[in-house]
């Protein structure tokens, strides 16, 4: 796949809430990248499982982010608002971002590691594939002793 | 010796392989080479199958050929996924069962088909196998002229034929011959014992029609390089929006086989404007969208881009860079449509686009808001300059009315460019399942099949004044502006169908404007007449020196008769000197003139010169030539005389 | 006056110009009216003129080429289709007899452009290129020559029907005439380009060779009386042995359908029409092919793409395919003639149906053409 293994784009914009972004930010540990829009029909679809697993790995130092790709603000945070979705996403207007980041179309999943990304799901995907894929490389944490 | 093809003689019989028609010229029967024989094939083990005489014959061509004009006639009641894919979709739920044939088929995607590569790409095959053998065989002809001499009694029957007396040896003769009608651009074979020899012209005919027909595969190469390396999309672009060159951001993407993501230049444009000019009747005159390009020139690390250049780009004038194209195709309006919720929350605030209605200067469009429960959607009708009435007021008027319950419209049929006037937006709501799972849909597309609507009509102006709905959303358009729709492509094998295109013409003219023609030429010594006496001298230079005029026979032994029918009396007034019709009298003359000739002369070497021509296309353009390439013989006699009496 | 109005004038003129010659013809056919020819010949030289009278107004009107709307573009073809006629048709004595014919197809198109009428305006974006004037041009002159072959095609292949009814006549009626062959060799059989007729039992050896009989007598008469007045002499020579008079009263009925099949006797030869349709397809072609190409230079230029398979290219296409069909069926033995026209006569359906129903019903980047 012509993404893997290249580095994260650089890339200075704005998240959904018009807070600043910068990629430089984001390039250690691993990083979940998620390419959506309010108006994909499989976005929607994917994303209570996207939100649940976000959830799951929220203490396991796995990051997300999500990169809106042609739309508008509101739409999107209605979205967001609408599934929950517990991680930030990239208001990415111009497509700038997701064209670094060699997307085809949404929905286009990204795990990233140190700054690198390393595998690419292309399409729908659910909270198993997701889960599957973070564990390639980040394994789960030692299962509390429930003692 | 003649050099002859060993073929040559076989090609003239009645040889089955061979099911072209080959013309026959008026009066020979054999040892004439035909130019569209096809040779011999070598008996090669696969040249036995059943099948393969099949797969070189003309006659398979043209029945590939019917059947291709067959196929290419369904495109037209069928629609086809390439050129509208809408309506395909149409098909498929009207005619379910009927689409589904269809489809199996291939009907919708004829182009694409099984069969349909399988016609011309047996044409192909066809064509491939006949054009081998005789391409080989034109490279082996340009080596030599192959025809056979004439003998005396075969020359009379040519059309254009001439018989002439020369004072110069027979030697100086031929050179002279051979170097005027090297001038003329004749080819000319070998002179055998008895002082004969061809000269033939024309092999541009032939030579045409092999490059015309390699052309088809020079642009299938093209059209292949195009379709694995190329790529084609399209975008929509509001003003002020910027984009960037990647896969993801066109609206409608098609890539070659081998044209990945990696392939985009990744620069970035802004769409600065955009401009409709119209003309005093309403109709458009110029479409121009102003963009500016952003690239990343230094190759820097950071990728940061800066301004490379600004382009008006519009129909007939593409922005050209980095190898990739845009093409202004249309344009519209784009409204800003806000949509805030009971508390005035913003649920929605894009630009939407719209697209004509059925209706004059009408627009529709689509917006979509899937992340509410129910899910809601908007049927919006745009009218840019339109007038509100009540009942009672549009009653008494004339016009086009649109509208919903207790509201109509009047659009404006004002003559002249459309402007924005009063416009009003005209949104009806729908409420339930945008169907986004389950029917197909685009962007722009509203399946209203789950929902229920519309519920009610809400209007808004772009004066700013909004509606709120029953549910309690509020609907405001605010702002209008235009937007662009460019086509982009990259297109690596255009140069190469470019020169198949030019190859295919110059081939295609050459093949049926150039027609192929034969002289035969006969040249041996005179005895001289013992019972001569007479010295006039030579020096005299004048037309006794010429001989018989040339003469063109009788009609009868045209090989059309209808040109005979056209000018028999016409042909007889080109030539140089004027001749009755009857051979008989024309045969006096020669004599009569030959006679005068050898009683003047002193005793100068005498050649006989016969040249006989004919054409196998175009012949009376033949008998010009003919007619003046005699001439031209004659001057350069004329000429040779008086150099030889000047020395 | 307006150069518009004066532009619409002269089309009405050319028309009306046309029908009479059309009628003129008719007249011929059916009542062998005198000095038709001559009407004919002043009809249709004035009609053309001022058709391109009509045409020029345009273009100086509106300062482009005078062919942006169907019902200009129709004008046009016809106008081409006139000058195919006035110069290869109407001068040579042997072929005017369907002078009137084409004239009638000209006069149909330029029928249904007036239907279609709309007043010439600029042109939108699109079309505003040194394109229009190359392309469509080009298109004009070649879908005109190419469908005046087409019905100079259609044309022979009447005539050929009526010679292998004649012939099929004539052997069943050997077997009971006694007269059959006394007068059949005193006749050239091919008396070719000035016989119109190939009547019945007199001349049938022509029916049965092409054209490789002894033309004795045609040579002699032609040396007699050089030109144009031995032609017709011939001619009418020929009209009058067409119902043979020494046949009597044998059969009532087929007398009759002879009568009525005389005006097909009047046709050139079915070889004179056949060299004609012939050249025209071999002179047309390649500008239709040059047409056909520009088109696609111009589409690529204007729209970024050159072919795309929209419904007049797909018909252009396939008015190609056919007529280089034919030109392979000339080639070909037993494609030539018969077969050869009839893909010829297809081609020009196909013309047709593209200017109409391509233009008119179905949609698509070229509809800039339609209404």
């Amino acid at each position: 796949m012509s993404a893997t293994n290249r580095p994260l784009p650089d890339f200075q914009g704005t998240l959904l809430d018009t807070s600043a972004f910068d990629t430089a930010e984001w390039r250690t540990g691993t990083l979940l990248v998620n390419v959506w829009g309010s108006w994909c029909a499989p976005c929607i679809r994917e994303a209570p499982h996207l939100a649940q697993t976000a959830n799951s790995m929220a203490e396991e130092n796995v990051r997300f982010l999500g990169v809106d790709i042609k739309d508008n603000r509101p739409a999107a945070q209605q979205f967001e608002e609408r599934y929950s979705i517990p991680y930030p996403s990239v208001f990415d207007d111009a497509g700038a971002f997701a064209a670094g980041l060699r997307v085809i179309a949404p929905p286009t999943t990204f795990l990233v590691q140190d700054g690198t990304v390393r595998t690419v799901i292309m399409g729908e995907t659910d909270s198993s594939t997701i889960a599957c894929v973070v564990r390639q490389i980040s394994p789960p944490p030692p299962a509390k002793d429930p003692l | 010796m003649t050099p002859t093809r060993a073929g040559s003689t076989s090609s003239t019989k009645k040889d089955p392989e061979k099911d072209q028609q080959t013309t026959t010229e008026a009066g020979s029967g054999n040892n004439t080479h035909n130019f569209d024989a096809l040779p011999p094939v070598p008996m090669k083990a696969f040249a036995k199958l059943p099948g393969w005489k099949a797969l070189r014959s003309m006659r398979t061509a043209i029945w590939l050929l019917l059947a291709l004009a067959i196929a290419t006639f369904i495109p037209t009641w069928v629609p086809q996924r390439i050129t509208n894919q809408t309506k395909v979709q149409e098909f498929a739920e009207d005619h379910p069962s009927w689409f589904q044939a269809f489809d199996r088929l291939r009907l919708f995607d004829v182009f694409d088909s099984w069969w349909y590569i399988g016609i011309y790409g047996t044409l192909l095959f066809v064509l491939v196998n006949c054009l081998v053998p005789r391409t080989r065989n034109f490279f082996r002809q340009q080596k030599q002229a192959f025809a056979t001499p004439r003998e005396r009694k075969q020359f009379p029957s040519l059309p254009c034929h001439v018989e002439m007396q020369v004072p110069l040896s027979p030697e100086e003769t031929v050179s002279l011959l051979k170097k005027t009608l090297r001038s003329h651009r004749f080819r000319q074979g070998n002179l055998n014992t008895r002082g004969q020899w061809v000269a033939e012209k024309g092999h541009l005919r032939e030579g045409g029609s092999l490059v015309f027909h390699w052309s088809f595969f020079v642009l299938l190469l093209g059209m292949f390089f195009t379709r694995a390396f190329g790529f084609e999309g399209q975008v929509l672009l509001v003003e002020g929006e910027h984009w960037v060159d990647a896969p993801v951001n066109y609206d409608y993407y098609n890539p070659g086989r081998f044209f990945g993501p990696e392939d985009h230049r990744g620069f970035e444009i802004a769409h600065d404007s955009f401009e409709v000019r119209f003309f005093e009747n309403g109709g458009p005159a110029d479409f121009v969208s102003t963009v500016r390009v952003f690239d990343d020139t230094n190759n820097n690390a950071q990728g940061e881009k800066s301004q490379v250049l600004q382009k008006e780009i519009r129909v007939n004038n593409p922005l050209d860079y980095r190898g990739m194209k845009f093409y202004q195709i249309s344009w519209g309006w784009a409204i800003r449509v806000t949509i805030d919720d009971q508390n005035g929350k913003p649920l929605f605030d894009d630009w939407v686009p719209l697209f004509p209605g059925g209706a004059r200067n009408t627009w529709t469009g689509v917006v979509k808001l899937p992340s509410l429960s129910p899910q809601v959607g908007m049927e919006l009708f745009f009218f840019p300059d339109a007038l509100l009435l009540g009942e009672e007021e549009a009653a008494d008027l004339r016009g086009d009315f649109a509208g919903g319950e207790n509201l109509l419209i009047r659009l404006f049929a004002r003559p002249g460019p459309p402007t924005i006037g009063d416009a009003v937006l005209l949104a009806g709501e729908y409420a339930g399942d945008l169907g986004q799972n389950t029917l197909f849909q685009t962007v722009y597309d509203l399946r209203t099949e789950n929902m229920e609507g519309p519920l009610e009509y809400g209007l808004a102006r772009l004066s700013n004044t909004g509606y709120r709905f029953a549910d309690g959303l509020s609907l405001h358009a605010p702002e209008i502006r235009h937007y662009s729709v460019l086509r982009v492509k990259r297109d690596p094998g255009l140069w190469t169908v470019l020169i198949a295109a030019v190859l295919l013409m110059f081939g295609l003219t050459a093949s049926l404007y150039i027609s192929r023609r034969r002289l035969w030429v006969w040249v041996r010594p005179v005895e001289p007449d013992p019972s001569d006496t007479n010295t006039a001298t030579a020096a005299s230079g004048t037309d006794t020196k010429e001989t018989a005029a040339p003469r063109t026979p009788p009609p009868n032994h045209n090989s059309t008769p209808s040109q005979s029918g056209e000018k028999p009396t016409a042909t007889a007034t080109e030539s140089t000197t004027m001749s009755p019709a009857s051979p008989l009298s024309q045969r006096n003359d020669v004599l009569s003139q030959q006679h005068a000739t050898e009683a003047a002369a002193p005793r100068t070497p005498q050649t006989m010169v016969t040249l006989g021509g004919l054409a196998y296309q175009r012949k009376d353009a033949f008998e010009t030539e003919f007619t003046r390439l005699v001439k031209d013989l004659q001057a350069k006699l004329r000429s040779n005389q008086a150099h030889g009496n000047n020395t | 006056m307006s150069l518009l109005t004066f532009s619409d004038i002269s089309f009405w003129t050319a028309i009306t110009a046309y029908s009479l010659t059309v009628l003129a013809t008719f007249g011929h056919l059916a009542w062998k009216t005198k000095n038709w020819q001559r009407v004919s010949a002043i009809c249709a030289g004035s009609g053309l003129t001022a058709h391109l009278l009509s045409l020029g107004a345009i273009a100086l009107a509106l300062e482009r080429a005078p062919w942006g709307s169907l019902y200009e573009f129709l004008s046009a073809v016809s106008a081409l289709l006139m000058i195919v006629t006035v110069s290869q048709v109407l001068p040579k004595p042997e072929l005017t007899s369907i002078t009137g014919v084409l004239t009638g197809v000209a006069v149909m198109l330029m029928g249904i452009g007036a239907l279609l009428y709309a007043e010439p305006t600029d042109l939108q974006p699109a079309l505003q290129s040194g394109w229009l004037a190359i392309h469509v041009f080009l298109a004009i002159v070649g879908s005109g020559s190419l469908l005046s072959a087409a019905t100079v095609s259609f044309l022979y292949l009447r005539r050929l029907r009526y010679d292998e009814q004649t012939q099929k006549n004539l052997t069943d009626r050997r077997a009971d005439s006694p007269i059959t062959t006394a007068t059949a060799s005193a006749i050239p059989s091919e008396a070719p380009a000035f016989t119109a007729s190939v009547p019945d039992h007199t001349f049938h050896r022509s029916l049965v060779t092409e054209g490789n009989a002894s033309s004795v007598l045609l040579s002699r008469s032609l040396s007699a009386a050089a030109g144009k007045e031995a032609g017709t002499a011939l001619l009418e020579k020929n009209q009058r042995d067409t119902i043979d008079p020494t046949k009597e009263n044998t059969d009532n009925k087929q007398h009759t359908k002879e009568a009525v099949n005389a005006h097909k006797t009047r046709l050139p030869s079915a070889k004179r029409l056949d060299t004609l349709a012939h050249r025209l397809v071999t002179f047309s072609f390649p500008i239709w092919t040059l047409a056909v190409l520009m088109g696609a230079v111009w589409g690529e230029q204007a729209w970024g793409r050159y072919w795309g398979w929209d419904p007049k290219e797909t018909m252009s296409f396939i008015i190609w395919v056919l007529f280089a069909g034919y030109l392979h069926a000339r080639a070909t033995r037993g494609w030539k003639g018969k077969r050869s026209a009839v893909l010829a006569c297809w081609g020009g359906g196909a013309i047709l149906f593209n200017f109409l129903f391509v233009n008119l019903v179905i949609s698509g980047l070229h509809s800039y053409s339609g209404f």
